[in-house]
């Protein structure tokens, strides 16, 4: 079935909002102000989301007033009814509830390309959810395994792999990037290094983002004290690094016989 | 340098040289934090250098 068009316009105002957030650190804050930007680009493009909770009242009920005039009986009755009211929710069960709902938030933002077929500033859109993507890793789907979420964490990691596969198709360097990231957070580093080994293949040493990749795919290697395809590895990324990040490259080969070193003496 | 196959960047992207000046703080942090063993972290630092310097979308064809 054909999915519906869906033409996005992004305000001049959200534009520098967004180039606002790159720069700053990822952090609950960060996920919150990036959940908000995403949700009002397509609020004020014209589509209303109302997630459930928002419909509902507060379900906490206060307590009946009783009035001065009021006689025993219905003081007492009152005064009944007012002990029986729910204890107030408890500050974990509700935090619980909080993260609960930002993840099924998330998941809809990240996932939104399966409901329509975005036109206009579609590529402003994934920018936010890429951005978006790399906050659910590092700051939501952490408290989610703090708080041991299991579901609502297995929810996420699946919405997240959906948005790689939705919105990046033609773009499969930043695709595969998008896919290791995922991989690496959730353990599997073979995994990572194959899909970080298959995003620098798609992208050119001119990129501004070539070197960082190569050095996530170097770091890796290291942390899993694989020295030997690690200095193999940088040996390489010197013969196709651009000029600009020579320098750089030459760094992480001296690091690399440095660690190395120290790994022998240490064994 | 951004390469220049596919046009320029889109309109709501850092400049190249704010591009370079950050990504590459990030990475000499992360290369700090990897010699230190905290690993999350470097994985994070390295993800905000990725969002921030990689190419950015240009508009849908309408």
């Amino acid at each position: 079935m054909k999915k519906p068009d869906f033409k996005i316009s992004a305000s001049a105002a959200m534009k520098a909002q967004y180039r606002g957030l790159l720069t700053r650190d990822f952090s609950d804050e960060r996920l919150d102000e990036t959940m908000s930007l995403v949700r009002r680009v397509l609020e004020t493009s014209g589509y209303r989301i109302a997630f459930d909770w928002e419909q509902r009242p507060a379900t906490r009920k206060r307590p009946y007033e009783i009035p001065s005039a009021a006689n025993d009986y219905l003081k007492e009755f009152l005064e009944r009814a007012n002990a029986s009211l729910p204890a107030e929710m408890p500050e974990e069960v509700r935090e619980k509830t909080v993260l609960e709902r930002r993840t099924q938030e998330a998941a809809v933002f990240l996932t939104f390309q399966s409901r329509v077929t975005l036109l206009g500033d579609s590529g402003f859109v994934r920018d936010v959810q890429s951005l978006l993507f790399q906050l659910c890793i590092h700051s939501l789907s952490a408290r989610l395994s703090a708080r041991h979420l299991e579901e609502a964490n297995a929810y996420l990691l699946h919405a997240l792999y959906a948005h790689a596969q939705l919105a990046w198709t033609d773009v499969p360097a930043h695709q595969h990037y998008l896919l290791s990231s995922l991989y690496e957070h959730s353990g599997d580093r073979a995994a990572a290094l194959r899909f970080l080994e298959a995003s620098l293949e798609g992208s050119s040493p001119d990129d501004h983002d070539y070197l960082t990749k190569a050095q996530s795919y170097w770091s890796l290697l290291i942390e899993d004290d694989k020295a030997g395809e690690a200095k193999s590895f940088v040996l390489n990324l010197y013969r196709r690094a651009a000029p600009k990040d020579l320098a750089e490259v030459e760094q992480l080969v001296s690091e690399t016989y440095a660690l190395e070193s120290r790994v022998k003496r240490a064994s | 340098m951004t390469s220049d196959l596919d046009g320029d960047d889109s309109e709501y992207d850092l400049d190249a040289q704010d591009k370079d000046r950050l990504e590459a703080q990030l990475r000499k942090i992360a290369r700090e934090l990897l010699k230190n063993g905290k690993h999350r972290e470097r994985r994070k630092a390295l993800a905000r250098a990725v969002e921030i310097s990689r190419r950015k979308s240009r508009r849908a064809h309408q």
